[in-house]
């Protein structure tokens, strides 16, 4: 009696589990058809293009350009899938082609196209653009055109959003204390001293977290390559241990101790040149127009080119590129190419550029936007960074490396830490990402 | 304080009939339990009249007549023995036909309880929670084996329990120290969080205008999100614009950086964290406040215990079960608390705040190590449900002494 009963309820319990999950696998097999994009009947490819313009004149630009490029193709709908930042769109780009429902195409660093490229998820560009060399490639400028190759030496990615390290200030402020803006790192430490004070922190940065490195983590590397190191080799191996890194990371806690550097979080630099509790700060020639909107006309906001180190000048290349996911379609491969080249045309690039604040990836947009450089003298001096501009190797850990840079900061700024034993802890766990691929 | 204080306080509250009903209802072998409980008021022996006086301590919730509900459901021949026709044939010893009634109605519960169709009415709650609860965590134990290629599933490589070896060896951080760190903020919230509902509540019972909308003020936070009053706590913590600061400094006492200290970061994420909770744990304890017999608290200042003294040795005693229901729920929400990590500190500074539920979100949601953040979670639901199981083991302990 007992085992008949037991039985029964085997029994239901499966035939109720069965349902369950053949409800579940149809339920999710209708969300992952739908949305796929693709030609209708009438002959119009739709593609997806996953990016993270979200705000302010980004997403304008990109929305006037977008509408532009299909008002001259009509047969080609472009649909924007808009994601709040870096970190939400990478998740979501890999939520999408782990569920199958991958976009057409998307923004991507170079280390995340790495991974994606190692699961076998993008399309090289040679296999939708029929040669390895499309036209517009040479006319890219050198740092731009490096890095859209990954170390099997094939072109995977085409140039989108680029940018470089510029350094914002308060020449009011330099002024009033009678100092003018360095030109190398080591005026810098001597000006950051003299200006701080009476409430005034020289430089705010965010290193980031173990999750997520931020500005003040380029900084870094960017001092790195100034005192002539590099974070990492060209296999990708991290090179946190070497005497460069050990005298950049020095050199932060030097502006520390002299009360002329502080950490936070959410842009702080800004925030604290905006109210005029900060003299500097560095960030991307990106976040050009939301310094203006944050100094809001209280001061002359002044932008200028990073200092030099020993090394000469150093900048790193920052910013993503587009890469085309495998799941697209013969038409929507053909679609996208043309979107993604129309973008990096000359004239869309100058508006582009005006419109953002980003950098034209080719220097035959330069007289497109004539007037937006007589304008914006700094455009010139960023423009000619995108020459010697460094990026790091595109390997599926340096995200996480870098992650670790940002915890060596917080323990050398903020805990007192020393430089050599910090960056001994981070190049550990750089190591061990490195050799779990 | 003393138990002469709390007999002779209940005594003088509970009606003679309440506590004399109920004697013939308790089957023989339910009386040493229910003595256990309280005792059957009335009872002969030893036992039964301990017991009675606890009874009559705890007021009639207990003890009583009333039989507990749960207790009822969860054996229905004790419940099916406290029918007026049981005590008219014999209140200790059930006839024959009573025994082969009870019988006859167990079957019939269980036939109920087996039947399909109890299965079909349930079928909708049970397809949710195997949907969303059940098949995710067997899914998470899958992935927890391998090499997890979330891009591309077919590339995933088995590993065996290398994932779960390698908890104490991952630097970003360490499992433990994401432990150590978890319990640290439990710490801080349920010790904390605790003391300082149970304060505010017995702040807060005394009534009046002023304090009803103390109450409403108290409870607000909790009712906020917290991925947006989280963010507004980053800017009161902000230490050049922050009014945490201006405050201190205005005090002229020494400003920590607070979300940018390594020493720091976790006190002001628990700080908040009191904020926007401890307005649900002060309702809590007002609702227990409500309920608790106000005499033994007279009682006690007629025989001339201070207000410390009447704390201590009547209000929170009889307070336990609510306590105790509290310190489980705070040590739950705390050990999964993700969202003001997320928003606050993001783990830092130096993994400062990287706690459990952090690490787990940090490894398969941004590393994408998806085997390793999954034998994380495994891990992470069997300390939270061994917790769980513990505490409420104590909690019944506690119940049961008061």
């Amino acid at each position: 009696m007992r085992s008949h009963a037991s039985r029964r309820r085997r029994t239901t319990t499966t035939l109720l589990a069965a349902g369950t999950a053949l409800a579940a696998t149809f339920t999710v097999a209708g969300c992952g058809s739908s949305g796929q994009g693709g030609t209708s009947a009438d002959g119009t490819t739709t593609i997806t293009f996953m990016e993270t313009m979200a705000a302010s004149t980004q997403k304008t630009t990109l929305e006037q350009l977008t509408s532009a490029f299909e008002k001259a193709n009509p047969k080609i709908k472009v649909k924007l899938e808009v994601e709040p930042d870096y970190a939400t769109l990478y998740a979501k780009e890999t939520a999408a082609v782990s569920a199958g429902n991958a976009p057409t195409i998307g923004q991507v660093y170079p280390d995340w196209a790495a991974t994606f490229a190692k699961s076998q998820v993008i399309l090289p560009v040679s296999s939708f653009a029929g040669s390895s060399t499309p036209a517009q490639l040479s006319g890219f400028y050198a740092g731009v055109k490096n890095e859209l190759y990954l170390p099997d030496g094939k072109l995977w990615l085409w140039p989108f959003n680029k940018s470089v390290e510029v350094m914002f200030d308060n020449p009011a402020l330099l002024k009033a204390k009678g100092l003018s803006y360095p030109t190398t790192w080591d005026q810098f430490a001597t000006v950051a001293q003299k200006v701080s004070g009476g409430g005034v922190t020289a430089i705010s940065v965010d290193p980031g977290t173990a999750s997520g490195p931020g500005a003040g983590t380029t900084w870094l590397e960017t001092l790195d390559y100034a005192y002539g190191g590099a974070p990492f080799a060209k296999d990708g191996s991290p090179q946190f241990t070497a005497p460069t890194m050990v005298k950049a990371l020095g050199y932060l806690a030097g502006l520390k101790k002299s009360g002329a550097l502080a950490l936070g979080t959410d842009y702080p630099g800004e925030t604290a040149l905006a109210a005029k509790k900060g003299a500097f700060d560095v960030s991307t020639s990106a976040g050009y127009y939301y310094e203006g909107q944050a100094v809001g006309g209280k001061f002359a906001l002044g932008t200028q080119d990073l200092p030099a180190g020993p090394a000469g000048k150093a900048n790193i290349l920052t910013g993503t590129d587009l890469t085309m996911f495998a799941s697209a379609s013969k038409a929507q491969q053909n679609a996208a190419w043309k979107y993604m080249q129309y973008l990096t045309e000359p004239a869309q690039q100058a508006t582009w550029a005006a419109g953002t604040g980003y950098l034209p990836v080719t220097a035959k947009a330069l007289p497109d936007m004539s007037a937006y450089v007589s304008k914006n003298p700094w455009v010139t001096g960023a423009v000619s960074a995108l020459q010697y501009a460094k990026s790091e190797p595109p390997y599926g850990w340096i995200e996480k490396s870098e992650g670790a840079l940002a915890v060596a900061i917080q323990d050398v700024v903020d805990k007192g830490a020393d430089p050599a034993s910090a960056l001994a802890d981070a190049q550990r766990t750089a190591q061990a990402a490195k050799a779990a691929g | 304080m003393s138990q002469e204080a709390t007999t002779t306080g209940s005594g003088a509250s509970t009606p003679p009939e309440r506590r004399g009903h109920g004697r013939a209802a308790v089957p023989p072998g339910k009386a040493s339990a229910q003595a256990r409980r309280g005792g059957a008021p009335g009872e002969d022996g030893a036992a039964g009249a301990a017991g009675a006086e606890r009874a009559e301590a705890t007021g009639p919730a207990e003890g009583s007549a009333h039989p507990d509900p749960a207790d009822a459901s969860e054996h229905p021949d004790a419940a099916s023995s406290r029918t007026s026709a049981d005590v008219a044939v014999s209140p200790d010893r059930p006839s024959p036909w009573v025994r082969g009634k009870r019988v006859r109605r167990v079957r019939r519960v269980r036939r109920v309880r087996e039947s399909p169709m109890g299965w079909l009415y349930t079928a909708p709650a049970l397809a949710v929670f195997a949907v969303f609860t059940i098949g995710p965590t067997a899914y998470t134990l899958y992935i927890s084996f391998f090499h997890w290629n979330t891009l591309n599933a077919a590339m995933s490589r088995y590993i065996g329990l290398a994932n779960y070896r390698s908890l104490l060896g991952h630097s970003t951080p360490s499992f433990l120290t994401g432990a150590w760190h978890s319990l640290y903020f439990t710490a801080g919230t349920v010790i904390g969080g605790t003391a300082l509902s149970l304060a505010l509540a017995l702040l807060l019972q005394r009534g009046g205008r002023l304090m009803s909308a103390s109450r409403v003020a108290i409870f607000a936070p909790y009712a906020t999100p917290v991925v947006a009053t989280s963010l507004a706590w980053v800017w009161i913590f902000n230490p050049q614009f922050g009014l945490a600061d201006a405050v201190l400094k205005a005090a002229h006492l020494p400003q920590p950086l607070w979300l940018q200290s390594a020493s720091w970061a976790m006190p002001s994420v628990i700080v908040y964290s009191l904020w926007h909770e401890v307005g649900f744990t002060v309702v809590l304890f007002l609702g227990g406040l409500a309920v608790i017999s106000p005499e033994l608290g007279e009682a006690a200042r007629v025989d001339g215990a201070t207000a410390w003294q009447e704390f201590w040795h009547v209000t929170w005693p009889q307070l336990r079960p609510v306590t105790a229901f509290v310190v489980i729920i705070t040590s739950i929400t705390s050990l999964q608390a993700f969202t003001q990590f997320y928003e606050m500190s993001q783990g830092g500074p130096v993994y400062a705040t990287t706690t459990l539920s952090y690490l787990v979100y940090q490894e398969a949601f941004v590393f994408f190590d998806t085997g390793y953040g999954a034998a994380l979670a495994l891990v992470l639901f069997v300390v939270i449900a061994g917790f769980t199981l513990l505490q409420r083991r104590t909690t019944s302990r506690i119940a049961a002494a008061a």
